[in-house]
């Protein structure tokens, strides 16, 4: 069977399928032989599912759109998202041993979203143990390795999900963001990742590592595909106490990637400080090319983003503590050795901690909103480094001896602490390996972050360059 | 008054090798830096209030 179709984007195939020029089968199966073929090398899947079933789901897929009852571009794609959203009477363990055997009784808000759809499933994919980090160093699960060099980490916690976007493994996928964690996969494995605004997407169904901070978002090959995702999942969910009511909107139809006489705002003080030098550049080289394209640069200032840090930390590690507290007072042997030493530190927040860092929260969700009355969005690196070898605990950044977790949630981890939406979006390469841009924008202006990720994508950053496969199989 | 980690962890039955918790104390040491001079930012009335009005939102009654 050939790969042709694994590699194709969702709005490349829907056309083809609602047209049926080609069959959601042959789809599904060109996506199962190239997961046969990668995953003993890039673990991104902890679970395959089977194959027979799935293909009998596409069959079925396939005579609705025969039969005229097509439901839209995502009917008949095979998907595999993170394993910490729940499918009905399938396992779901988080990446952790403590669930490796948990089957929950419904479905995901998301998920029913996507079978309601027509989406049809691969498998799950593999994570950080519980979200709980940047790696997927998944110590119950193994490593789940980079596609463009498989030494290397594929960023996390959605790390499974980038991995396998990127090794063309699933035509898309959904991850989950509590710091930084569909960015940082999405710009480490040179793909498209959106953390939408807070309350949009329902987070019923989902595993909780800090529920003030955790969004779920698409990642995908591009934004168009981004656009599709998020149209599908999108929603008030009477379910998730966090939903929002929010106007439906056309997110594909808003991709024009007209951005004449928009403002980027460009804040130097702490998301231009302490970053790689290639980086640096080749990020400012794609603001320029947004220039280029008719918008204008206006420089800005978040005076409390010196306190981010500290909010993101106080806030995660003490809504983390509680979610997990029962399993780790009672079984702390069953996390990996990395996230007990993070249960063990997430104790030690005071109550002023926590409520300093709501009120840090505060003061930077004033301060940004203020910034969005003068600039339509912000543009930053999406992470200060490239992918490190796994097992490594610290990065350099131009020589300089840095903490890895620290350095990766850095500068994804302020779009969480205030609930705006932010996009990953590949900006280039540095030593081989991706780059990403992150567009943030003020609450529900998904449409504009995504039109400009759309305008840059046009410029081709990656210069149409994909994981070269024969150096992926072992 | 304060406690250490080792003394919280230990309220809960769990016990840490001397290198554990060293490394830990070190963490949480540059965890706290991170917070730099907040304790001495001048707060107005909305930095403190956290949705505690009598008749729920977020007024100040």
């Amino acid at each position: 069977m050939s790969e042709v179709w694994a590699k194709k984007t969702i709005s490349e195939l829907a056309p083809l399928l609602q047209k049926r020029e080609i069959s959601p089968v042959e789809v599904t199966m060109s996506v199962f032989d190239r997961v046969q073929k990668l995953n003993d090398s890039i673990n991104a899947y902890i679970s395959i599912n089977n194959e027979e079933k799935v293909l009998e789901k596409a069959k079925k897929a396939e005579k609705e759109i025969v039969v005229g009852n097509y439901r839209g571009p995502l009917h008949g794609i095979p998907l595999a998202l993170k394993d910490i959203l729940y499918f009905k009477g399938e396992t779901v363990t988080m990446g952790s041993k403590i669930h490796e055997n948990f089957t929950p009784d419904f479905d995901a808000t998301v998920v029913a979203k996507l079978k309601e759809a027509g989406s049809l499933f691969t498998g799950k994919l593999n994570m950080h143990e519980y979200a709980y980090g940047g790696t997927t160093n998944n110590p119950h699960f193994g490593p789940c390795r980079n596609p463009w060099n498989i030494d290397r980490i594929p960023g996390g916690s959605s790390g499974g999900s980038g991995a396998a976007v990127a090794a063309d493994m699933t035509i898309a996928s959904l991850g989950t963001d509590t710091a930084g964690s569909i960015r940082i996969p999405a710009s480490i494995c040179g793909i498209v990742g959106l953390k939408p605004t807070h309350g949009l997407v329902s987070k019923y169904g989902c595993f909780p590592l800090s529920w003030s901070l955790d969004h779920i978002g698409p990642m995908t090959k591009t934004v168009q595909d981004a656009a599709i995702l998020l149209q599908a999942i999108t929603g008030y969910d009477e379910k998730d106490a966090t939903s929002v009511a929010s106007s439906p909107a056309n997110y594909v139809m808003s991709l024009t990637g007209d951005i004449k006489g928009k403002v980027i705002g460009i804040e130097e003080d702490f998301f231009f400080n302490m970053i790689d030098h290639e980086v640096d550049s080749l990020v400012k080289k794609g603001i320029r090319k947004l220039e280029d394209l008719g918008a204008r640069i206006q420089l800005v200032k978040i005076p409390s983003l010196k306190f981010a840090e500290f909010a993101e930390y106080m806030t995660f590690m003490s809504e983390s503590a509680l979610i997990h507290q029962n399993n780790f007072n009672q079984r702390p042997e069953d996390f990996g050795e990395d996230v007990r030493q993070s249960l063990r530190m997430a104790n030690n927040p005071t109550a002023i901690d926590y409520l300093q860092a709501q009120q840090i929260r505060r003061r930077l969700a004033k301060e940004f909103t203020m910034m969005f009355e003068q600039v339509d969005v912000l543009i930053a690196p999406t992470l200060p480094v490239i992918a490190s070898v796994i097992g490594e605990e610290s990065v350099f950044i131009n020589g300089q001896e840095c903490s890895q977790t620290e350095t990766l949630i850095r500068l994804t981890s302020p779009a969480n602490l205030v609930g705006i939406p932010s996009i990953s979006i590949p900006a280039g390469f540095s030593k081989g390996l991706p780059v990403g841009m992150q567009i943030m924008g003020p609450a529900f202006s998904e449409k504009l972050i995504m039109n400009f990720a759309f305008a840059f994508e046009q410029t081709n950053p990656l210069k149409g360059l994909k994981p070269v496969i024969g150096e992926l199989v072992k | 008054m304060s406690i250490s980690i080792d003394q919280l962890l230990a309220v809960k039955g769990i016990k840490l090798s001397e290198q554990e918790s060293k490394l830990l104390q070190l963490q949480w040491e540059r965890i706290l830096a991170l917070k730099r001079d907040f304790d001495v930012v001048s707060h107005n009335p909305e930095d403190i209030i956290l949705c505690y009005g009598a008749k729920g939102g977020n007024e100040h009654e």
